[in-house]
């Protein structure tokens, strides 16, 4: 490959990131304080499809971000309900998500856009003008989305939140010895449920990310999978926050050279090429470091006394 | 300066159903004071502890702070009126530093002044006389150390009136010296200390007045100088003070002593035990289990007893030292639990709800289990159900289990009727080695009866037994010889009928 195909595919590589990053870092949170939600992808989906029909609508991707957020928040609430309140198991209700997503936003796409293809009023690449002309930096660094920095500084934020900040430590000390937080005041399910609609809001940008910068329309399933991959994040990651920046760029940057490699080898199969960023998810579980302990209570329901 | 009590309990009681947990207790804790709450196992300290901390409400009378009349409904309303509890379960969180847990629930949301935290930790730890490092990693530091963090988070909510829960129970020697120095300085900045303790060596190193509880009720309460050690253990066993204490010899001890075989069935040679959390919990233990004997262990909760049934039972490994089982060559702990059973190990676990039994699945299924490579019960890996239902129904009958039947979930049955069936499998195969915990705690007195007939049976047949109990009065009932742990140590063991309970009382004491 040369020189413009490999900074091409780094650049879009950066916004195949996107998605699974922001959705990565909802989950880290959720998952630090004890709240495991296998559903992200069904959240995705109805962030992407709630930003499509809102920003068609009203023509402003902004306020269909908005929709994507608030659709997230109320399914991460929703998660968040059925494992912290009533105490149902974390792993069968997010698949139910996942199921409730696809099923959801499909219906609705056909429901209200006739299932047909729409122009949507997408997000524009930022235009830093003799900055992004620059050759390599320019299309990589300051020819992203608006939204990309946003979500790469989030990763810094919020790793400097959980680790210097006390919001940061009631988090922890929730997901890992929720005894202990409780005993020092700490409301233990109302945290679980501001962290469960925390990542379920963020999901719902990754998920309108995908529908209204990467791409620009809905199609049904469109998220493929990067909800799971957000997921492997999480845990490549060890649980912290810019580690799952660097591991959703990995997924990302194959994801984009994939869809090249697809065109340069027309001889090899092109499933071969589409599974490659789940046979890096796999093949980093595998490594030393994906084996790390995650928050001690993850996924356990905290009952008093 | 405030006069009169600072806490004050008047006619307090406490029931669970129809049990009378506490029954009628007054108290007054004056401002400044270090006041002992003693007593055995069940005497009802941790249920007045409860009710001061606002973890329960009393049933009847009423609790006054300063004066005032209270109503607690959360530990929360106690913290504000000046009320800390150190529990002796601490609420850490080990991965996180002792600045990360000072500050859980009290820092604000925003970022953390971590230099302030740590100064104001050194502050209040040299106020205390203790060092402490705030950067540690809580899950690096042994029970002293963590303990040092709970009291001073303890006292960083500038309490009036602070409650420890047996705090010496698990120090060495050195650190339990460490923390009485750091009570009397408490102490001195005003702040009224309650000492729930079982150990009467505290009670006399720094305690002003002692109460006694038994079953329940105030057996006394006074000054320290007014009590002599052995008026105290009397007091916390008879409830009377100076009461001879019954020791008449075993009768059947000399029958027993004849079955007994030559080469010891149990064998345990200088053993080093420490608790999960990697204290030392028995230093050097050694002594010989003999067939046909039952060998008590007794002493004061927590002091390795739990330890010591793991390890021979080969749930766990001990530190140091070795354990020899004549059924089995070699060192005990290089066989499986599977394999120590299958050679005639028996164990009646502690914990019978968590170690026990299952308690969704039914009788039968629990009377299987550990069972499973029984020919008569599983061939070829099929449960023979008929043959399963047949023997449990047998077993219903012969222990007189209350129950609807075979197949009801074992955990609807009531605490004695789950214990006979556990008894009932352990002694299915006639084993040779019998690891008995607490048999019979918290069972009525006609099953308490039934259990320690059936440990006698086995033993008159030749079974060698190792009974842990906090029961006086069983050890003296049915036990040939009996060690005590404590303090890390390990008195006896000596033939029942060459003590008296008053010896054994004042080694559980740590005398």
């Amino acid at each position: 490959m040369d020189q413009v195909v490999v900074v091409a595919a780094i650049a879009s590589g950066i916004r195949f990131a996107m998605p699974i990053l922001f959705a990565a870092l909802g989950e880290t949170v959720s998952e630090k304080a004890g709240v495991l939600n296998v559903g992200i992808e069904g959240i995705m989906l109805i962030g992407a499809f709630l930003a499509v029909l809102i920003s068609v609508q009203t023509g402003s991707p902004w306020v269909g971000l908005l929709a994507a957020i608030a659709g997230g928040i109320a399914l991460g609430l929703l998660h968040g309900w059925m494992v912290v309140v009533l105490k149902v198991d974390q792993i069968v209700s997010g698949i139910a998500l996942v199921v409730l997503g696809a099923g959801l936003s499909g219906f609705g796409y056909r429901l209200a856009l006739d299932g047909g293809a729409v122009r949507v009023p997408g997000f524009r690449q930022l235009d830093l003008g003799l900055l992004s002309h620059l050759p390599v930096v320019g299309p990589v660094l300051f020819s992203q989305h608006f939204l990309a920095y946003v979500g790469i500084a989030l990763a810094f934020a919020l790793g400097f939140m959980l680790r210097r900040t006390g919001l940061g430590l009631t988090i922890r000390a929730v997901g890992e010895t929720p005894e202990a937080a409780a005993a020092a005041g700490i409301e233990i399910d109302r945290v679980r449920l501001c962290c469960a609609a925390f990542g379920g809001s963020l999901a719902g940008i990754g998920g309108a990310f995908l529908s209204t910068a990467q791409l620009a329309g809905f199609v049904e399933n469109m998220v493929s999978g990067r909800g799971f991959i957000a997921l492997a994040c999480v845990v490549f990651s060890r649980w912290r926050p810019v580690g799952a920046l660097f591991a959703a760029l990995a997924f990302g940057i194959a994801d984009a050279a994939q869809v090249r490699m697809q065109a340069l080898y027309p001889d090899i199969p092109y499933q071969a090429f589409i599974i490659l960023p789940f046979v890096i998810a796999l093949l980093a579980m595998t490594m030393p470091g994906g084996a790390a302990r995650g928050p001690a209570q993850l996924g356990r329901p905290f009952r008093r006394g | 300066m405030i006069s009169g009590p600072i806490l004050a309990l008047d006619g307090v009681s406490k029931s669970y159903g129809d049990v009378l947990a506490i029954d009628d207790v007054s108290l007054n804790i004056a401002v400044g004071e270090v006041f002992a709450l003693i007593g055995e196992n069940g005497a009802g300290k941790s249920t007045i502890v409860k009710m001061m901390s606002g973890e329960i409400a009393p049933s009847r009378g009423t609790i006054r702070v300063l004066g005032e009349k209270v109503a607690f409904s959360s530990p929360r309303d106690a913290l504000a009126r000046g009320i800390s509890v150190v529990h002796q379960h601490y609420a850490l969180v080990p991965d996180f530093t002792v600045a990360e847990n000072f500050a859980l629930g009290t820092a604000p949301l925003g970022r953390l002044d971590r230099s302030a935290l740590n100064r104001r930790i050194r502050t209040l730890a040299a106020s205390v006389g203790v060092e402490i490092d705030p950067d540690a990693l809580v899950g690096s530091l042994d029970v002293a150390g963590q303990q040092k963090i709970e009291i001073l988070k303890a006292l960083a909510r500038e309490p009036r009136f602070l409650i420890l829960d047996e705090p010496a129970a698990v120090l060495s020697p050195e650190d339990a010296d460490r923390l009485f120095l750091a009570i009397e300085r408490i102490r001195r900045q005003g702040i009224s200390v309650v000492l729930v303790t079982h150990r009467l060596a505290d009670v006399f190193r720094i305690c002003d007045r002692v109460a006694v509880m038994r079953m329940g009720r105030l057996v006394v309460e006074g000054d320290v100088t007014n009590f002599a050690p052995e008026d105290l253990i009397s007091l916390m066993m008879t409830g009377e003070r100076g009461a001879a204490l019954p020791s008449q010899p075993c009768a059947r001890a000399a029958t027993a002593t004849a079955a007994r075989g030559d080469t010891p069935v149990l064998q345990v040679r200088d053993l080093e035990l420490h608790r999960a959390n990697g204290s030392v919990a028995v230093r050097s233990m050694s002594f010989d289990l003999a067939a046909g004997e039952i060998l008590a262990v007794a002493g004061v909760e927590g002091n390795g007893q739990t330890e010591l049934v793991r390890s021979i039972a080969g749930l766990e490994r001990q530190a140091c030292g070795s354990i020899g089982f004549s059924a089995l060559e070699g060192e005990l702990s290089s066989h499986s639990p599977q394999a120590l059973r299958q050679a005639g190990l028996a164990h009646v676990p502690e914990d019978r709800i968590h170690d026990g039994i299952v308690l969704t699945q039914s009788l039968a299924e629990n009377l299987l289990l550990g069972h499973l490579h029984h020919p008569a019960f599983v061939r070829k890996g099929v449960i023979r159900r008929d043959s399963v239902v047949r023997q449990t129904t047998q077993v219903i009958q012969d222990y007189g289990i209350r129950t609807t039947g075979p197949m009801q979930p074992i955990g609807r049955l009531s605490g004695g009727n789950q214990q006979k069936l556990v008894l009932a499998r352990e002694f299915m195969n006639d084993p040779c080695l019998l690891l008995a915990a607490h048999p019979s705690r918290g069972l009525d007195i006609r099953t308490s009866a039934l259990v320690q007939g059936l440990l006698i049976e086995h033993r008159d047949r030749g079974a060698a037994i190792l009974l842990v109990s906090a029961d006086l009065d069983e050890i003296w009932a049915i036990a040939d010889r009996v060690i005590v742990l404590s303090d890390t140590r390990m008195h006896g063991p000596v033939p029942i009928h060459e003590t008296t309970r008053q010896e054994v009382g004042a080694w559980m004491a740590g005398h």
